[in-house]
């Protein structure tokens, strides 16, 4: 072996020199050759002994062994082909969705986005509410405010990845694009140099609407512009506005934070609202803010002045503040600035929930290798014993038996790593979150595989290893096999499997509860059939009164198109974010209260073609157009906040500097959230209240496809140069925001599925073996008299018993932890008695059918047959 | 050599090998069957030393450092591995020699008592 001080066979050949040297010496004593030979080898002793002794005596022996274990355990595992397969299998599958949560976790909470320069200068805004809760996005004057004040941080931006969506004219074509709204400094405080061009300039984000410039997305330049090497100060029509390219993103930038995807246009925060989007009042929280600290200050420090700077400044906006609901209690300024610490909390409940359920199926292939090992240890017994009696110590076989199953783990968990480069990318295409990493495995993940197979080794290794290595020679030697001891131990383990099965069932009946619950939650609309196409309309081409118009004219020519059943618009989309306005009721003794509520500007008959009910009143007609009084209806909500038990109809509310009628009274919908609180929400028309961003709401009888293709052409006609930035339907929106439940329900009910054959094979594995190793017992039985259906019965009886405990204990055990999973859960209790009930049900038939089997082939026995055998 | 010579031979105490060789050592470097012949015939045959119990002895002293060796060619012209007392086993040796001395000594005073 390398590193032993002296070879071996330099050692033999010293020997060899001894006994030629010792004849040599015999035959000048006149003994003959032979005599010499016989007489030096007794006056030596044992030769081989003492090479053995010189061969232990090296330092590598400990290795030697290592490798003649290992040499060995592979020998075993190919001659139990079939064994070592199923079990690799199972533990790949355990340390596999070990692994994949793991890598999303180290994606998500370790990693640190790319080319961030001195990322642990940065710090994020974090807003604490007083009531609690935790927000991660300001208003933008506020970040103005800061920024202004700033004499600690090196510099302050503000960033908001909106989802909306941008029609970008390309030569003859129309592509969508995603953008992203910026302060100037937002490339200089994450240290980011651009790929090409210049960053934003100060003053190009200085006054609102003055400088449409853009900076796109390396992505994007690739996939719209062909990587066009000479886009830098080209024009691109943004919904119909010029914008001039000033910079290209280089192409590892991947944003600031893991799950956020950075969007396809950066464009400055001013711009906001200018042919694209509204720019937001001063309530309108949408804005995250990072902050770069100087080199060397403490956060401590730079906290304590932001302190003092939030107190002048609630000082300064006291009656503002009033009307936020809830205020603003602190800001705190967190470190590692990728998630919010309001995210990161979300994220982390949803990965230690993943990684306890991949952790207990972990646990139960364990379990079911660990009995797949004990059966197979039976089998072993004469072979360790005969091991014994040739002297082997019994630390020496426990670590023979450990190497096995270390070797089994291994491949196993090589295994893992495989899943999980895939299954981390399933999941995340799952999750509808805008991931901005990419999930493949690094080091670590390497290293967490390692561990996990490591530590699985010792868990399912173990066991049968002491239980083998403990028992004596004599018993091993003779074929006495199943003794009490070890079939109470393998009894447990099988109870055990079903315990955390019955967990991980019954969290996968409470998601699926869940799931069905979002799924009949009362929306407030009706999504079915509706389609939304939505425009926006050029300010350059576009006034109020002729964008009013088009609106008008689409409306009209579709209402008379066929298939069409009714046809309304709307700004906002439900689901599509938050969106507030501030409004006062006039007359009010405390006249200046300012409420801060949901607004939403819609065409007439909107909420018929939403079937959402009317409580009170009517709502909005053709006839409310520019000219008439402006008129408005709240929701129950709103008119409960405003007029608590009075009613609302012939009230009015000032907004935007008018006052509105209220001539109607609408039921709740949901806004943002299925699971919110009730919302205030209030509506004026459209046509009294112009935006260039129309949704155009359609209920249709045909097909999506002949729809869309019937707003595309009624679109072209009107207007052959205006883009469509959106195109989706209403249940397709639906369906995402309750893709979370959707999402947490297939996992865990793949998890369970996998988790249930598990504990399946695991039963079914220990009363095969049982049968088989009582079949002289049973034969003799059944010589004696016993029917068959009592052999069976007695089989399945047990393992129905077993499955009895099992199922308790997992009960336990929900009832136990079942506060952790409570806020994942929609609209059903961990209690719920209904998965009380059926789970059990589930998980003892299970136990049944895996009995069964074993069961059929012990009332099969041929006493003569069982009784000659031995 | 008869089995009745034998037994009466005396069976080497727990340790004092390490010093015969070192012993030994102090005339020249030697080989192991030289080692071996020389302190049977200095204990004038009164020492059982059994060639082969040597061996793993002399594996230790080279691993200690006491004593070095190489291969060379025995006065016969055999190749053999010779050995040869290092600075440490010579001070080791020193230090032994003495210690037995003593222990010795003080086991010839206990049991000078009860001589008969």
């Amino acid at each position: 072996m390398f590193g032993r001080k002296r070879r071996q066979d330099d050692f033999n050949a010293e020997i060899e020199a001894h006994l030629q040297l010792e004849v040599e010496r015999l035959k000048e004593q006149g003994l003959n050759e032979e005599d010499a030979l016989v007489t030096a080898r007794r006056s030596f002793g044992n030769v081989t002994l003492v090479q053995e002794r010189f061969y232990e005596s090296g330092r590598w022996l400990g290795w030697d062994h290592l490798i003649h274990d290992f040499r060995f355990a592979f020998r075993q595992l190919r001659k139990h082909a079939g064994f070592a397969t199923v079990a690799i299998l199972i533990i790949a599958l355990g340390i596999g969705a070990n692994t994949t949560i793991f890598v999303i976790a180290d994606s998500l909470f370790l990693r640190l986005p790319p080319l961030i320069a001195a990322p642990d200068e940065l710090v994020r805004f974090t807003l604490v509410y007083e009531d609690g809760r935790i927000g991660d996005s300001m208003p933008y004057p506020d970040y103005a405010y800061y920024r202004e004040n700033n004499g600690v941080f090196k510099d302050i931006m503000a960033y908001r990845y909106s989802r909306t969506a941008v029609a970008i004219e390309i030569g003859d074509r129309f592509a969508q694009a995603t953008a992203g709204f910026v302060s100037a400094n937002y490339f200089d405080v994450l240290g980011v140099a651009m790929a090409q061009g210049r960053p934003f300039l100060p003053e190009e984000n200085a006054e609102p609407g003055t400088h449409p410039v853009v900076i796109l997305g390396a992505g994007f330049w690739k996939r719209q512009l062909g990587s066009d090497p000479n886009v830098v100060g080209r024009v691109l029509s943004l919904n119909g506005n010029p914008f001039t390219v000033v910079g290209i993103a280089p192409e590892r930038f991947r944003g600031v934070s893991p799950v956020e995807e950075p969007p396809d246009l950066f464009l400055p925060a001013m711009m906001r609202g200018f042919g694209l989007q509204r720019i937001d009042g001063q309530f309108s929280n949408s804005w995250n803010v990072i902050g770069r600290l100087r080199p060397g200050k403490q956060l401590s420090q730079v906290q304590a002045y932001l302190d003092v700077l939030q107190a002048r400044w609630r000082d300064e906006f006291a009656s503002w503040i009033a009307a936020t609901k809830p205020p603003v209690h602190r800001i705190v300024l967190t470190p590692r600035f990728q998630l919010s610490p309001g995210v990161r909390q979300t994220l982390h409940r949803l990965v230690t929930l993943f990684f306890s359920i991949a952790g207990a199926v972990l646990m139960i292939a364990c379990v079911n290798v660990a009995l797949l090992l004990l059966a197979r240890a039976t089998g072993r017994q004469r072979e360790i014993g005969i091991r014994c009696a040739l002297g082997a110590g019994s630390g020496r076989i426990v670590r023979q038996l450990l190497t096995e199953s270390m070797m089994l783990a291994l491949a196993g968990g090589a295994g893992g790593i495989l899943i999980a480069s895939w299954g981390a990318k399933l999941v995340t295409s799952l999750i509808p979150i805008p991931f901005s990493t990419d999930f493949r495995p690094d080091v670590s993940v390497v290293l967490f595989a390692l561990a996990v197979s490591a530590g699985a080794a010792v868990l399912f290794g173990l066991a049968p290893t002491w239980l083998l290595a403990r028992g004596n020679l004599v018993s091993q030697l003779s074929r006495e096999s199943e003794t009490r001891g070890r079939s109470t131990f393998r009894n447990g383990l099988v109870v055990a499997q079903l315990a955390i099965c019955t967990m991980l069932l019954m969290g996968t009946g409470l998601f699926s509860r869940s799931l069905i619950a979002a799924l009949r939650v009362d929306l407030g609309f009706e999504p079915e059939q509706k389609l939304l196409v939505s425009l926006s309309l050029p300010a350059a081409r576009y006034d109020q009164v002729r964008g009013t118009q088009f609106v008008q004219q689409i409306l009209e020519q579709m209402t008379a198109s066929p298939g069409i059943k009714r046809i309304s618009t709307t700004e906002q989309i439900p689901f599509g974010g938050r969106w507030t306005e501030s409004i006062r009721v006039p007359g009010r003794q405390h006249g200046n209260l300012i409420l801060e509520t949901g607004c939403n500007r819609i065409g007439p008959r909107y909420f018929e073609t939403m079937h959402t009910p009317l409580r009170k009143g009517r709502e909005f007609a053709a006839s409310d157009h520019r000219g008439a009084p402006p008129v408005a209806v709240v929701n129950e909500e709103l008119a409960e906040r405003l007029w608590p038990g009075e009613d609302a109809l012939g009230k009015s509310i000032i907004y935007g500097g008018r006052e509105w009628a209220v001539i109607g009274v609408v039921r709740n919908s949901v806004y943002y959230d299925v699971g919110e609180a009730p919302q205030t929400q209030f509506y004026v028309p459209q046509f009294q209240d112009y935006s260039p961003i129309v949704t155009f709401v359609a209920a249709a009888s045909g097909s999506t496809h002949n729809t869309t293709t019937l707003f595309e052409e009624t679109i072209r006609r009107n207007d052959p140069g205006l883009p469509i930035f959106r195109i989706s339907s209403l249940q397709d929106l639906v369906r995402d925001e309750i893709s979370p439940y959707r999402v947490t329900a297939i996992m865990a009910a793949l998890f369970g599925a996998c988790a249930m054959c598990l504990a399946a094979i695991g039963l079914y594995g220990v009363q095969s073996y049982l049968v088989a190793s009582r079949r002289r017992e049973i034969g003799i039985r059944m010589a004696l008299g016993a029917p068959q259906r009592h052999v069976a019965a007695q089989v399945i009886g047990r393992g129905l018993f077993l499955a009895v405990i099992g199922v308790l204990l997992g009960i336990l055990g929900v009832l136990a932890s079942g506060r952790l999973i409570e806020n994942m859960l929609f609209g059903v209790k961990p209690r719920d008695p209904m998965t009380m009930l059926t789970i059990p049900v589930v998980l003892l038939f299970a136990a049944f059918l895996a009995s069964f089997v074993p069961a059929l082939r012990a009332s099969k026995t041929q006493p003569m047959e069982a009784l000659r055998n031995e | 050599m008869s089995t009745q010579k034998k037994k009466e031979r005396l069976e080497l105490l727990q340790g004092t090998l390490d010093l015969l060789i070192l012993r030994t050592l102090i005339f020249g470097p030697q080989h192991g069957q030289g080692i071996a012949r020389a302190i049977q015939q200095t204990s004038e045959g009164e020492l059982l030393v059994e060639h082969g119990a040597l061996y793993p002895a002399l594996q230790r002293l080279e691993a200690r450092g006491w004593i070095a060796a190489e291969w060379g060619t025995s006065s016969k012209n055999r190749k053999a591995r010779f050995y040869r007392l290092t600075g440490t086993g010579r001070r080791q040796l020193v230090n032994e020699t003495v210690k037995w001395h003593r222990l010795a000594g003080a086991i010839g005073r206990v049991l000078g008592t009860v001589e008969s």
